[in-house]
């Protein structure tokens, strides 16, 4: 029992000397960067399933911070249910994937600066009869499918007034949904939407006629770490400067919606 | 007619490529419908493959299932169950095996078991999850036992099987790893997709991401050729898909669909062969071209022909139509502006157009005239006027009218008008047209030539007409009746057939020379007659010349002058004769001269020599000086009788000579010889002024003529002026061509009645016994015709010493030159 509390101590106390030191200085000396990604978001950290390879800004932005940081980069499966306890939790240094900066969200973790902002967007199938325009959304009978976890299902649960909300589980399920006939539309995001368009060919996207709601995205990190949340923040910096970010974000057709001030 | 060709040409050039245009565009689109229908079959084969894989991958999961769900002693039948039941459903499949790491410990064919096999390079190498389908590179042989995993594409044939090799890794609950392996029988894709195809045409390949080929039908590609370049890789990594015509083996043009698998690291391509699928559309369309082309021509060439049809008969429409107006603009122009009188009358005889010169002709205005019945102008006479109503009111088709008129135009002179009536047809309207052409002047030459032949045919001169080639084209009856040739005797043949041998080549050189100098030649000539007797004639030769001054004939006009010659030596004769009389009176005249003028001298010679005789016989009555000048007195008086004589003989010599002569001289020897017989008659001689003026001529005749009109006035002087004093006057005066002599007496003149025949011979108002009367009609002669002078007559009243007279005044005008 005695030998069982001074272990429990021991690793107490590795735990406080572990929680003083930056983990910066962890990531440096283990020359290793953990990264999450949800390796389904179109633009921003897609795996390709047939290569097995990320392609969107944001693992190719995390391969810039490793360089720049001189370590290796690992990246760690997350996704937008997942990515707070994944931080938090250790899991991973910092998330990265274009997360929406939200209220809720701001509570449980960082945000960093805000390198992309998106509207919403609508997706539906080209054969849809009902939606044709942004106005054709709200309408009794449309159903409007969000992804769970996902900063589209409070905002539309907040703006939808006569379409019905249908949360589903995860991301492809949105499309598998209006594909199906199940839902009418899904709401997504800019990448999202682009990717749709250029990856298929029953997609249709629908833009809203004015600003619907704009919403910023960063990456985020654990409080408590200002050393390492500053030297992140001195990498958005420094990308936004030597245009790093602009170049990266076209490659990935994204400068339209790129923060780079 | 050219721009008919070239606009046919255009058009057909036009239609050509707009046919040529369409069916490039039918080409286009036949592209993009292979290009669709390659698309179609890639998506079907992709899907097909894709659902198979699937399919593959839920029996794999179906083993993972097995060995979690049946953990007993069976577990290891029932997988082999399982693996034996898929492996007979799916000929796809040629063995399933189950590796534990990378040793086979399971597999549907026995001799795979124990096999070493590497699926760690399999790809793609999994980031996140471990099970993930992964694909092994194509092996050659029937499995994994007798295969061989293609390294070197070189190194098979295509006669070997081909199989690919597919892997998944399960995890067991008890954290055991297997791997899946089986070996794709991908041939039987192959065979089951071209199926649908011609093989001979399309091709379907089945390639990874590295884009090498897995399997392919097309006998010239192999396992492991890379067949699409790097955009195309890079468009499928964009898009999923390629869809385009491309140059995949290099030697020719692929229609090409290339289909990335949605979950599989695949790519699916299907290839027509451009050329030969789209060989029979092209056939097809060169064909069309060629028919479309032919018809084409066909048409043009049947529209051109028609067009050419067509525009000829325009053309010749349009020659006639313009050959109207051309006609009618000439009608109009040769109406209105000839020198005919010219009238339109209607089928009535009403005057519908009148031209200019009628107008001028008539002097009325046109207005006036117009709507006038022809036959009421005042310009026709009342026979005229009743001649045209006639004719114009029974005119018939066809019927041409043509009379000459008298017609009074608008100065009252009478002419005469040809008149012609014609009828025409303009618009379908009959109208008659009256012609009047002023004949007036051809009818006066006409009757001047009639009158020039009646003098040609009738005149006594004979006329003989050349061509310019001397050539005689013409002759008269006088010509006839001189040489006794007839007209057909001399057609054509040249003068020389007149010619007489009087004159030599040089008399005829002249000739031509003067007439081709001056344009006439006239003078005396011998000629020939045709019985060979001559004829002298006087021949006038002249030269006739066209508007063009070029020679066109010679006209020839000869008087026979035989009888004139004789008569003029007959003439002439009585004319020597008269001279010779007038002579004979000149000397009976001279001897009362010589006889006064000797009368002197004789009394000097007579008393000298009485004087001297006298002296003889009585001594001392004279002295000797005085006998001397008795003889000195002789000797002068027989000197002056001898000069006398000479003067008397001078004067009468025929001498015939020319030569020039002081006037003034000659008329005092002549007053030499009268002066004594004028003395002795008082007559007094006044000379007036003496101008000393040379003329050519015979001296003697001169004198004589000068003697004559003296002794004329002395006569009429002593005749009727015996109480007066009797005077003659000379004034010799000149200007720059003549001399004149005027020869005044004061006898009271000549009575008018007679004064215009003094100069006829034999006429004379003395008594027979001492005149003649051929003495001033010889003077004349000499005068006009040897001196070509003038000789007048007239009376004169003048004043002289304060007394007034009157006389007869001869006066001579003798032109002054050195010879005649």
């Amino acid at each position: 029992m005695f030998l069982r509390k001074i272990i429990v101590l021991i690793c107490l106390s590795q735990i406080f000397l572990f929680a003083n030191e930056s983990r910066l200085s962890t990531i440096v000396a283990q020359k290793n960067i953990k990264v999450c990604i949800w390796p389904e978001y179109y633009g921003i950290s897609y795996l390709d399933q047939r290569t097995q390879k990320l392609i969107g800004i944001d693992s190719d932005l995390a391969q810039e911070f490793a360089n720049d940081l001189k370590v290796n980069l690992e990246f760690v499966e997350s996704s937008f249910p997942k990515f707070i306890s994944d931080v938090t939790e250790n899991r991973c240094d910092i998330a990265m994937f274009a997360i929406g900066n939200t209220p809720d969200r701001r509570v449980k973790v960082r945000f960093t600066t805000p390198h992309l902002s998106s509207d919403i967007y609508a997706v539906t199938t080209k054969n849809n009869k009902k939606i044709e325009k942004w106005d054709d959304i709200d309408k009794k009978g449309v159903v409007v499918a969000v992804a769970k976890g996902t900063y589209h299902e409070p905002i539309m649960k907040d703006k939808l007034k006569y379409a019905e909300l249908l949360v589903v589980d995860n991301m492809h399920a949105r499309e598998q949904e209006v594909q199906s006939g199940r839902a009418d539309v899904f709401m997504s995001d800019y990448p999202f939407g682009k990717r749709m368009l250029a990856q298929t060919d029953w997609a249709k996207l629908i833009v809203p006629n004015n600003e619907y709601h704009l919403t910023p995205y960063s990456w985020v990190v654990a409080y408590g770490d200002d050393e390492f949340y500053n030297r992140v923040e001195k990498f958005i910096s420094e990308i936004k400067k030597d245009g790093r970010l602009l170049k990266i974000a076209q490659k990935n057709g994204l400068e339209p919606i790129v923060n780079t001030k | 007619m050219k721009k008919v060709i070239l606009v046919g040409f255009i058009l057909f050039l036009i239609v050509i490529t707009i046919i040529s245009s369409t069916l490039n565009l039918l080409k286009s689109d036949a592209e993009e419908t292979h290009k669709n229908i390659a698309n179609i079959y890639n998506k079907t084969f992709s899907e097909h493959f894709s659902s198979t894989i699937y399919n593959i991958e839920s029996f794999i999961y179906g083993i993972k299932i097995i060995y979690q769900e049946k953990n007993d002693e069976n577990i290891e039948k029932s997988i082999d169950e399982y693996l034996l039941a898929y492996l007979r459903e799916n000929p796809y499949i040629r063995s399933i095996s189950i590796l534990d790491e990378n040793n086979i410990i399971k597999s549907t064919n026995k001799f795979n078991i124990g096999l070493y096999v590497n699926t760690n390079n399999y790809y793609p190498k999994p980031l996140f999850k471990k099970d993930i389908l992964r694909f092994g590179n194509s092996y050659y042989g029937r499995d994994f036992d007798d295969g061989i995993e293609l390294t070197d594409a070189n190194k098979y044939s295509f006669k070997d099987s081909f199989f690919l090799p597919i892997s998944k890794v399960i995890e067991l609950d008890n954290n055991k790893k297997l791997v899946i392996l089986i070996a794709l029988n991908n041939e039987l894709f192959l065979n089951k997709y071209i199926q649908t195809l011609d093989t001979k045409i399309a091709f379907v390949e089945i390639l990874n991401l590295d884009g090498k080929v897995l399997i392919s039908n097309d006998t010239s590609i192999k396992a492991g050729d890379k067949v699409f370049d790097n955009n195309i890789l890079e468009s499928l990594n964009e898009k999923n898909s390629y869809l385009g015509i491309t140059n995949v083996n290099k030697s020719k043009m692929d229609i090409v669909s290339v289909q990335v698998m949605e979950n599989y690291p695949l790519f699916i391509s299907v290839r027509f062969d451009y050329e030969k699928t789209l060989q029979n559309w092209e056939e097809k369309r060169f064909s069309f071209l060629g028919i479309i082309t032919i018809l084409l021509i066909f048409i043009v060439m049947l529209i051109l022909f028609f067009l050419i049809k067509d525009d000829k008969k325009k053309q010749k429409e349009l020659e006639f139509h313009k050959s109207q107006i051309e006609n009618q603009k000439k009608f109009k122009i040769l109406f209105e502006q000839n020198h005919f009188l010219s009238f339109i009358l209607d089928a009535n005889g009403k005057i519908n157009k009148i031209n200019n010169s009628a107008l001028s002709f008539i002097g009325e205005n046109k207005n006036e005239l117009l709507d006038k019945y022809i036959w009421d102008l005042y310009c026709f006479s009342n026979e005229d006027k009743n001649w045209l109503e006639n004719v114009i009111t029974s005119y018939y088709e066809g019927n041409k009218i043509e009379k000459e008129l008298s017609i009074t135009n608008s100065n009252s002179e009478k002419k005469v008008i040809d008149v012609v009536i014609n009828s025409i047809l303009i618009d379908d309207k009959k109208e008659l047209v009256l012609f009047g052409r002023d004949i007036t002047e051809k009818k006066f030459h006409e009757k001047e030539l009639r009158q020039a032949y009646q003098v040609f045919k009738n005149t006594h001169d004979g006329i003989m007409i050349t061509d310019q080639y001397v050539n005689i084209i013409n002759v008269n009856n006088a010509f006839i009746k001189s040489t006794g040739y007839e007209l057909e005797e001399v057609i054509n043949k040249n003068p020389k057939i007149l010619k007489s041998a009087k004159y030599g080549k040089d008399f005829y050189d002249k000739m031509w020379l003067e007439l081709k100098s001056k344009g006439f030649w006239d003078g005396e000539i011998l000629n020939k007659k045709k019985d060979g007797t001559t004829y002298s004639e006087w021949l006038t030769i002249t030269s006739v010349y066209n508007e063009k001054h070029e020679l066109i004939n010679y006209i020839g006009i000869f008087s026979d002058i035989t009888k004139q010659k004789e008569q003029e030596e007959i003439i002439k004769e009585n004319e020597r004769i008269l001279f010779q009389q007038s002579k004979m009176a000149a000397m009976g005249e001279m001897l009362g001269n010589i006889a006064h003028q000797w009368r002197q001298p004789l009394s000097v010679i007579s008393i000298a020599s009485g004087a001297i005789k006298l002296s003889r016989e009585y001594e001392g009555v004279y002295s000797f000086e005085e006998v001397s000048d008795f003889i000195d007195s002789i000797n002068n008086s027989t000197k002056y009788l001898s000069e006398t004589i000479d003067d008397f003989r001078n004067f009468f010599t025929q001498d015939v000579s020319y030569v020039n002569f002081d006037t003034l001289n000659a008329i005092n020897m002549t007053m030499k010889l009268l002066s004594s017989n004028f003395k002795y008659k008082e007559i007094d001689i006044i000379f007036k002024r003496t101008e000393e003026v040379n003329i050519f001529g015979n001296e003697n005749e001169f004198k004589q003529v000068i003697m004559n009109i003296l002794n004329n006035s002395k006569d009429v002087l002593l005749e009727k002026n015996t109480e007066k004093k009797k005077l003659i006057f000379i004034d010799i005066y000149s200007n720059d061509k003549y001399v004149f002599v005027d020869l005044l007496d004061n006898a009271g003149g000549i009575e008018e009645e007679i004064i215009n025949k003094v100069f006829e011979p034999y006429f004379t108002t003395k008594h027979q016994s001492i005149g003649t009367g051929i003495g001033l009609f010889m003077s004349e002669e000499i005068i006009t015709k040897h001196m070509n002078g003038e000789i007048l007559v007239s009376n004169d009243s003048f004043e002289y010493d304060n007394l007034m007279y009157k006389g007869a005044k001869f006066s001579i005008k003798i032109p002054i030159r050195s010879e005649l």
